[in-house]
């Protein structure tokens, strides 16, 4: 069963065509990517939902490229998008020839921990599009103000399902 | 913010599911978003403020600003 109702799929996919511009990449981060819940384990149900619901996005344009791993399987991956807790999900461009910075990153990092539901999916899909378009809405005020930014600012955003 | 600088890491956490990691920043009302471990900002402000108040925790960059501003418990 999908998660997504076929009429929601079929105004994303539409949204996508129009909006998306370069290749996205989500990397998701999932203790079990086989699907297989394991009575017994602390993590919630949660991470087959996010596998399904964003194999269902990604599913809906040739430009979201869908990577699934498992933290406990690859550590080393985890630790380079430093990535502690899960489900967790890295939105990034797809490499095209960014130069990265003296971190080793062409671009910052989004980043979505648990289930992106509700209001929460607005915000994925709009997020998608805008790394997509490899630029955001912000003001000029804003760009400039961030310009003079040489520490890293990592902003962690608490949301619940509305 | 993250799609304008490389410096920025942008995370949205479900607060339920991640109970025990939001109870270290006292997490009641959402949104709550929290900078740097340093401060944090309760609810959904203008896009200008949001950012002035953000770069409080860069005190140089930010001329010294001092403001009220709730700090992160831990």
């Amino acid at each position: 069963m999908s998660l997504l109702r076929a009429e929601d799929q079929a105004a994303l996919r539409a949204r996508f065509a129009q909006e998306l511009e370069g290749p996205v990449r989500l990397v998701l981060f999932v203790r079990e990517p086989s699907g297989l819940y394991l009575p017994g384990h602390d993590e919630p149900a949660t991470g087959r939902e996010v596998r399904q619901l964003l194999e269902e996005v990604a599913a809906l344009s040739p430009r979201l490229h869908l990577e699934v791993h498992n933290p406990l399987v690859e550590p080393s991956l985890a630790r380079q998008y430093e990535i502690a807790r899960w489900p967790a999900l890295v939105i990034l461009p797809d490499s095209d020839g960014a130069q990265p910075d003296a971190a080793g990153r062409a671009t910052g990092r989004i980043r979505f921990f648990g289930l992106p539901a509700g209001y929460e999916f607005a915000t994925l899909v709009e997020d998608l599009i805008d790394v997509s378009r490899r630029r955001s809405r912000l003001s000029e005020g804003t760009r400039r103000a961030l310009a003079s930014l040489r520490s890293p600012l990592h902003l962690q955003v608490f949301v619940t399902p509305t | 913010m993250a799609l304008e600088h490389a410096q920025v890491t942008a995370d949205v956490i479900e607060a339920n599911e991640f109970a025990g990691y939001s109870e270290r920043y006292a997490v009641q009302a959402v949104p709550k978003t929290v900078v740097n471990d340093q401060l944090s900002l309760v609810g959904a402000l203008p896009e200008a403020r949001f950012v002035q108040e953000v770069l409080k925790v860069f005190p140089d960059d930010t001329g010294g600003d001092t403001g009220e501003t709730e700090t992160a418990s831990r």
